[in-house]
């Protein structure tokens, strides 16, 4: 057994190490841009910060989050991409270097290509305006943005025209003439020399350790998830203040719904198709159907106080707890959770109860229990003594789920509630791309996951002998 | 016993005790008897208490408003600057090319040590702001005219700030910079060693120095942001503490030196003892904590939960609403560029189109003003008066949209029209972020008057990452901006100017040469007389040349007990009250 489970706490390596790989390239892959949402907070209103300044802190944020650096160790692309593609900070420039190599496959002509936009760029903010040429060189500054951002053919030439023309209607602008036609030579060069070809030969770049994912992971091992992008407090902080609520409420839910399903399954096992029976399931099944967040929403309003009933709060968790005695603590504790903790039970009473019921039928048909009640044992002992054993064997699969779901909480009570919890927390740093308090969150509902089914894999050989993990 | 009678056991003593710790906490208010406290409920968390490196609103706005002061300050009722920690409004002198603005602060003002505010305290509040690795993003473009300040040896109290010309120099410099204590912050002066030019220009120095980085590893630390020790300021509430998501406790300071200023304006009442900030993230828990009167003051954002509150016969024995209008405003932005849109015309004839008189009384149920300008209706000396709403009139549309060519010739019942040799349909698109209905519902409006021309307009949601990548590439034809506004000198170059088309927030690339000299020009004016004639030009600009359809501000929708009374309703701050002025009204039982 011991070796048995030492063997599965190797295999935890690998798979966390896929789980780890697979949720930081999905968040690499997710549109949005974190450092935009730090610098900008979440306001739905503009901030009247000024373009260059935005610019140069955008760069600085970028650096302080890491985000500079290449993603992984080594990037498998073509020959046509180059190694530090990443390095270029505004994310349209890098993407539409993508799609130009994409297309036209040579990068030494893309990268004059783009030099020669930002020459054309350079050129014309150097040139100073007067009343004969302003408006056409508002116009020219504006095609030049389209360069940027256009990959296709037809819109380039669209945007060297209307700068030509401008150019041509003004004398004063006619020096900007050479940088043109350099950037126009320039893109003549990358589609008239296009090397397709090279981009379908396969190529590896390698990047060494200093690279997103080593820097991540090798902190995280050492136990250092991070600062926060909301706030720029600790991973670990924001995590165990979220936690403690989350583990108390799926604890006492987890508790309640196995004390309250396992009888009530037994129950209807034990009245299989009477009256009895139909009414528990019916009513299981309809508690089942109701979502939790419309239940809570509904708690609240009738007994948190509102037009109704005043007999719970309607929100919060208890606070100022300190130095009262263990009784008044504990009712303070009930009188603030007894609502979340009924949204966060009802619903998985049918599931388990239904499980157990169906175990139960199929034990109560076995031979041993014939036998037992030919021995003329009472019904209650069949049942709570003998049946029982042999029907838990589905409740310690479901029971494998219980550690992640004891931190992960749920997003929609917890914020109904008002419960600074887990499912509070990973919810408002996926809005708001809070990468580092997802992983984190990601990894340890992993790691608890992979623990649950060791768990619940001993706990199936502690209940039933005829399971066994030695090799015989 | 067995297993199932156990099992009832545990199940009854699990109901008995719910029962009894129901019974034993729930006070209710029946007694009559408040606290004397203030609750305020937030929707979101604060993010921390530094008010150079937090850019959220409830932060600035809810807490470090009562922590920490400034020189001067908006007044709520008339939007007008009063002083705070300056004796008077400051003295202002054009000098050259730069203007002068010279500050005394006021001899009663102290800090919590009971020494003087002076002159090393502002300079350390500048200096922190300008150093360079402290993450002040979000305040350092609001004061970055300011080139040098003087002070003056005969006069530890005075001193002038030189600035390079901005109409926005008396709000940066005296609103917008909160004074911070030096000995709190700074107790070893590592900024000292600095002056203002060095830390100001494009690549100070003194970046990569010990001092520097010393200093900014402990500004911008967790520290300044929630540890009551290195939160403090000259405000007349002291921050004692925070549950992080649950709660946070200001307490009135018991010697003020604020008391002794005999209450000259707004900043210098505060009355309750507490202020109380709750977080409660969904409103219908809020409002139903808000009837059972756990929640005092509430500003209810969804507007029909907000009007359905007079159902309730508890909101209406104990609260009351106010409504002043937001300093902010919501438009339906036009890309200028776009190949359908770039005609006035067709420009004009979309504010023909667009019912705003509907949009505000259908979506905002009447909680909102119309407006035509991005100068807003409560500045009323500043509304051009020559300047008329389009009405909604869908024959001058027609009109209009026949003259810019546009006819159905498929019969297809949609507008189409010959643009660079394609047929091209008058098929456009309204985006709004995901998850915003009150944006969708202004789309849905929209989408149905225009179609009775033969305009097609889809709607689409989108994500708000997306959305800010799509405007910032201009990629959007359509689509719903709000924007605040600031209580003081409208400066709307960011918005409208065409150097922000490229990287700014001028996502409609909006602009020629005239209108940005108009801009440039509303910048540096800062004779009032002559600035208001500029803005009257930027108005015909705005309505003839439609950058933008405007819509309307909202009216802020604020619940307050009805024990409170001195809220000082008005549009300066937000949420359009001033907490500490909340008085308890006499006749209401009230405990320490």
């Amino acid at each position: 057994m011991l070796k048995y489970i030492f063997k599965r706490i190797l295999l935890f390596i690998p798979t966390l190490f896929a789980i780890s790989l697979l949720t930081f390239f999905l968040s690499t892959s997710v549109p949005g841009d974190p450092v935009e949402q730090m610098l900008n907070s979440n306001s739905e209103m503009g901030s009247a910060a000024k373009a260059q300044v935005v610019e140069k802190a955008y760069i600085a944020k970028r650096h302080q989050l890491g985000l500079d650096l290449p993603t992984f160790y080594f990037s498998i692309s073509n020959q046509a991409t180059p190694k530090d593609l990443y390095a270029i900070p505004k994310k349209f420039q890098r993407e539409n270097l993508a799609k130009l190599i994409d297309k036209y496959g040579n990068w030494k002509e893309i990268n004059a290509y783009y030099k020669s936009i930002k020459d054309l760029e350079i050129t014309t903010s150097n040139m100073t305006g007067d009343s004969s040429n302003a408006d056409a060189l508002i116009g020219i500054k504006q095609e030049i943005q389209k360069l940027y951002i256009e990959p296709e053919e037809n819109s380039v030439q669209i945007a060297y025209k209307n700068i030509q023309t401008k150019i041509d209607s003004t004398t004063s602008l006619k020096t900007l003439s050479a940088s043109l036609t350099t950037s126009q030579n320039a893109f003549g060069n990358m589609v008239k020399n296009a090397t397709p070809s090279q981009k379908l030969i396969p190529a590896i770049h390698w990047y060494g350790t200093k690279n997103q994912y080593h820097q991540w992971i090798t902190k995280f091992m050492k136990g250092d998830f991070g600062i926060s992008y909301q706030d720029e407090q600790p991973v670990k902080t924001v995590i165990w203040e979220a936690i403690r609520w989350t583990v108390l409420l799926s604890i006492i839910s987890i508790f309640l719904t196995y004390l309250i399903a396992i009888p009530l399954g037994i129950t209807s096992a034990a009245n299989k198709g009477k009256m009895k029976d139909q009414t528990i399931s019916t009513t299981l099944f309809i508690l089942y159907s109701l979502p939790s967040f419309w239940v809570a929403t509904l708690l609240i309003m009738f007994f948190g106080g509102g037009d109704f009933f005043n007999i719970f709060p309607s929100f919060g968790v208890p606070q100022g707890t300190e130095g009262m005695s263990f009784w008044h603590k504990f009712t303070v504790y009930t009188y603030h959770l007894t609502l979340p903790i009924i949204c966060y039970t009802y619903g998985g009473l049918a599931f388990i109860s239904r499980q157990m019921r169906g175990a139960m039928v199929n034990s109560l048909s076995q031979d041993y229990v014939r036998t037992a009640r030919a021995k003329g044992l009472d019904e209650e002992k069949v049942l709570w003594k003998h049946a029982i054993k042999n029907s838990l064997l589905p409740i310690i699969t479901l029971f494998a789920n219980v550690f992640p779901l004891a931190i992960s909480g749920a997003v929609a009570l917890e914020l109904i509630f008002s419960i600074p919890g887990m499912g509070k927390t990973a919810y408002e740093a996926l809005v708001a791309r809070n990468y580092p308090v997802v992983y984190t969150i990601v990894m340890f509902s992993a790691i608890l996951t992979l623990v649950g089914y060791l768990v619940a894999d001993i706990l199936y050989a502690i209940v039933d002998p005829r399971i066994s993990y030695n090799k015989k | 016993m067995s297993i199932k009678n156990t099992l009832y056991i545990i199940l009854s003593l699990f109901l008995i005790l719910v029962i009894v710790s129901a019974f034993t906490n729930n006070k209710g208010t029946s007694t009559n008897v408040y606290k004397d406290e203030l609750v305020i409920h937030c929707l979101s968390d604060a993010k921390g208490l530094n008010p150079f490196t937090v850019s959220d609103a409830t932060s600035k706005n809810y807490m470090i408003l009562n922590i920490m002061e400034s020189m001067l300050a908006f007044e709520n009722e008339s939007m007008k600057l009063v002083p705070v920690l300056a004796v008077s409004l400051p003295e202002i002198k054009n000098v050259g090319e730069n203007i002068e603005v010279t500050y005394e602060i006021r001899p009663e003002a102290t800090w919590d040590n009971g020494k003087p505010i002076t002159v090393d305290d502002v300079l350390f509040s500048y200096k922190s702001v300008l150093c360079p690795k402290v993450n002040s993003d979000n305040v350092r473009p609001s004061i970055d005219f300011v080139k040098e300040i003087r002070t003056y040896a005969d006069n530890p109290r005075k001193y002038t700030v030189v600035c390079s010309k901005n109409i926005g120099v008396l709000e940066g410099t005296g609103y917008e910079l909160k004074i911070l204590p030096e000995y709190v912050y700074d107790a070893k002066h590592l900024l000292r060693k600095y002056s203002i030019p060095e830390l100001a220009v494009e690549n100070p120095k003194c970046a990569d120095d010990a001092n520097v980085k010393e200093f900014s590893d402990f500004f911008n630390s967790q520290k300044t942001m929630r540890d009551p020790a290195f939160v403090q300021g000259s405000g007349a509430y002291r921050f004692t503490s925070w549950e992080t998501g649950q709660r946070m406790v200001l307490e009135r300071k018991r010697n003020w030196w604020g008391d002794k200023m005999n209450k000259i304006n707004q900043y210098f009442e505060a009355y309750p003892k507490r202020l109380v900030f709750v977080t409660v993230n969904s409103y219908p828990t809020a409002l139903t904590a808000l009837k059972n009167e756990k929640i005092d003051f509430c500003y209810v954002t969804p507007v029909k939960d907000y009007v359905d509150l007079d159902n309730s016969p508890k909101f209406r024995k104990n609260f009351y609403k106010t409504e002043p209008a937001q300093l902010g405003y919501q438009i339906v932005c036009i890309n200028q560029k776009d190949k359908i849109l770039s005609d006035l015309k067709v420009r004009k004839a979309l504010c023909y189109l667009t019912n705003v008189e509907q949009i505000v009384t259908k979506v905002l149920y009447g909680k909102g003003v119309r407006i035509n300008s991005v100068i807003l209706p409560m500045k009323k000396d500043l509304i051009n008066p020559a300047i008329q709403f389009y009405p909604y009139d869908i024959n001058a549309a027609s009109k209009l949209l026949k003259e810019a060519g546009w006819k159905d010739t498929d019969g297809d019942g949609i507008l189409d029209k010959i643009i660079d040799g394609q047929k091209t349909d008058f098929d456009i698109t309204f985006t709004y972020n995901s998850g915003n209905s009150l944006r969708e519902m202004v789309g849905l409006l929209m989408q149905r008057s225009f179609y009775q021309v033969g305009i097609k307009l889809s709607i689409k949601a989108m994500d708000w990452s997306l959305y800010q990548d799509e405007l910032k590439k201009h990629n959007l034809q359509l689509w719903y901006q709000g924007w605040i506004a600031s209580p003081g000198a409208d400066d709307n170059k960011q918005l409208f100017h065409t150097s922000g088309a490229n990287g700014g927030s001028n996502y409609g690339s909006f602009g020629n040469a005239k209108t940005d000299k108009l801009l440039d020009d509303i910048r540096v004016e800062m004779d009032d007389a002559k600035r208001k004639e500029l803005l009257f030009q930027w108005q015909v600009v705005e309505h003839e040349q439609i950058p933008q359809i405007y819509l309307y501000v909202q009216k802020y929708r604020n619940c307050i007990n009805n024990r409170f009374e001195n809220i000082h309703s008005g549009s300066g701050v937000y949420p359009g009250v001033w907490f500490a002025g909340f008085k308890v009204k006499k006749g209401y039982k009230i405990e320490d």
